[in-house]
């Protein structure tokens, strides 16, 4: 039985991601509560709420990272592209490269520069060199590092500044051409201008990806994303453009949220 | 009176101590360490003086023989350095592929437990024990007879605790977000393994497995019991030949009645106290070149 690729099946469906009715437990704790939830494609999605609230959860729902967790069960169905990535008839590793993740802690391989941006790209028996200097060259200028390492591709990745490691880790993800990014607080342990670098790269990345980012920086919500959500106890409280968001919300817990008025 | 307290109490033992150690308490323990290292160079310099007269290719080179002077330590160099390599292989393989079992496979916690425990108590089990064990086992049982295979089986077996038990460390000290990472882009599990968590943990495995086995190759005693002897008039030729080995050679002449043999012992001492620096240097080496391989 061949897997069919992951793009084909029903491009009728607007959404690029569609969340339906999720459950989540770690063992008898549950964690999301019939969660649902559409992420548009081509647009930056945050995901905003309280520590705890479940959003990272939800995050590592959609490349399937969660399975990795022991004790971790889930009920529900998860479609990208209209097909249910948790179906019997998908590969993870497969669904992964099409589905890209950035974290919160910068996480270079121990390695050169060069091989970490050509790690996804190798595991797939790409190894030609010019198409890999190529494509290195290409995601390192597409997150504005190339200038800064171009005579050092060859050491380590190690050496570079947070902000650096954190650019690459982007560009590692990048280099496979994932159609969706998904980012774990990827700013949280930068300084401010390693984050505004950050922040710009997301917004120009939105063209060709689906980008959906945690955060619980709400003015980093606000100037990137195009729709917010907010997540409290493992439910979905409000998904709205983020203009209107932020600017007229709904539920009265989104405003005291946004206003500060809890954490 | 004030109550007591164990913070004020550990306050004032540790200002106490502060001022033992400006008091001379830091000097005397510097002392002993150095007291202890000059010994054991005196000790290495002694077997150097008794054994210098042996020091020479004639006796690296040459048979056993009755006659002191004219016994040399070839056969039993050559057995030591086929059983180092053999127990490498034998423990070194099994070893981390146990480790990795345990460490990244499907393992019920429960299983994990036990395990440990046992290989725990294993790691502690006499030498001599595990030398009656592989005289049963494999020259008896498996009829492979007293030979060089059933010496490196025995004590493959004997290293093969403290192998899984480093390798194990090693792997666990490995960050979990390298996995992570390598799983993100869509490695498969064996694929994060081998590209990403074994190079990263080597260096731990590699002086771990290289400790263990290069102390297990110093043991006379289960091979002792495993039947070897000293007077063996060849070197090893395969695997199923009879042996001797350099910490049974040394026994057995440091036994000998005749005051001629001593300077015999103490040159083979001196030999296979080399075998086993130029074993870790060669770890040390290996470990420093990958690092650099690896970090740049």
């Amino acid at each position: 039985m061949d897997p069919q690729p992951l793009e084909k099946t029903n491009p009728s469906l607007g959404d690029k991601i569609s969340v339906s009715g999720v459950n989540v437990w770690y063992a008898a704790q549950q964690v999301l509560f019939d969660l649902s939830i559409a992420i548009r494609p081509c647009a930056v999605t945050a995901i905003i709420g309280p520590s705890g609230c479940g959003k990272t959860t939800l995050l590592r729902l959609m490349n399937r990272m969660n399975d990795r967790v022991p004790g971790a069960r889930m009920t529900g169905l998860i479609r990208m592209d209209g097909r249910d990535i948790y179906g019997p008839d998908v590969q993870v590793s497969e669904l992964r490269k099409r589905v890209g993740m950035v974290f919160q802690k910068p996480n270079p391989f121990p390695g050169s520069i060069f091989d970490n941006v050509t790690f996804g790209l190798k595991i797939r028996g790409m190894v030609l060199r010019s198409f890999l200097n190529d494509r290195v060259e290409r995601t390192l200028r597409q997150v504005h590092l190339w200038d800064e390492v171009k005579d050092k591709l060859k050491t380590s990745a190690l050496h570079l500044s947070g902000g650096q490691q954190q650019r690459l880790c982007l560009a590692r993800a990048l280099a496979v051409e994932p159609s969706v990014l998904l980012m774990d607080e990827p700013a949280s342990s930068l300084d401010p201008i390693n984050t505004a670098r950050i922040e710009e790269l997301i917004v120009q990345l939105k063209a060709q990806h689906t980008i959906v980012m945690v955060t619980h920086n709400m003015q980093q919500a606000g100037r990137t994303s195009d729709v917010t959500a907010f997540l409290h106890k493992g439910r979905l409280i409000e998904l709205a453009d983020t203009a209107t968001f932020f600017t007229n919300p709904k539920s009265p817990s989104t405003q005291d949220y946004i206003t500060g008025r809890f954490r | 009176m004030r109550p007591f307290s164990l913070f004020a109490f550990f306050e004032r033992m540790e200002h106490g101590l502060a001022q033992l150690v400006r008091g001379g308490l830091g000097l005397a323990v510097r002392l002993m360490t150095m007291t202890i290292i000059l010994l054991a160079l005196v000790w290495l310099g002694y077997l150097f003086w008794i054994g210098k007269a042996r020091l020479n290719t004639e006796f690296l080179f040459g048979f056993n023989s009755v006659v002191a002077d004219k016994a040399g330590v070839y056969p039993a160099l050559m057995g030591s350095l086929w059983l180092l390599l053999m127990v490498f292989l034998l423990s070194f393989l099994p070893g981390l592929a146990i480790a990795v079992h345990l460490e990244r496979g499907h393992t019920s916690r429960r299983a994990k437990h036990f395990i440990s425990l046992n290989l725990s108590n294993l790691a502690g089990v006499p030498s001599v024990v595990y030398g009656l064990a592989g005289l049963e086992l494999f020259a008896r049982q498996l009829d492979l007879g007293i030979c060089l295979l059933s010496a490196s089986l025995t004590l493959s077996l004997m290293a093969l605790p403290t192998v899984i038990i480093t390798c194990r460390e090693a792997i666990r000290r490995v960050p979990a977000e390298l996995e992570d990472g390598a799983v993100a882009l869509g490695a498969t599990p064996l694929q994060a393994l081998w590209f990403q968590i074994l190079p990263a943990a080597f260096p731990g495995i590699l002086s771990g497995v290289m400790l263990s086995i290069s102390r297990i190759v110093g043991e006379a005693a289960p091979l002792l019991v495993l039947g070897a002897v000293a007077f063996v008039p060849f070197a090893p030729s395969s695997v199923w030949d009879y042996f001797t080995l350099l910490p049974v050679q040394i026994f057995f002449w440091s036994n000998q009645s005749q005051p001629d043999f001593a300077p015999n012992a103490a040159a083979a001492v001196v030999i296979l106290l080399g075998i086993t620096l130029i074993f870790h240097l060669l770890a040390l080496w290996i470990r420093n070149r990958w690092k650099k391989r690896i970090l740049l």
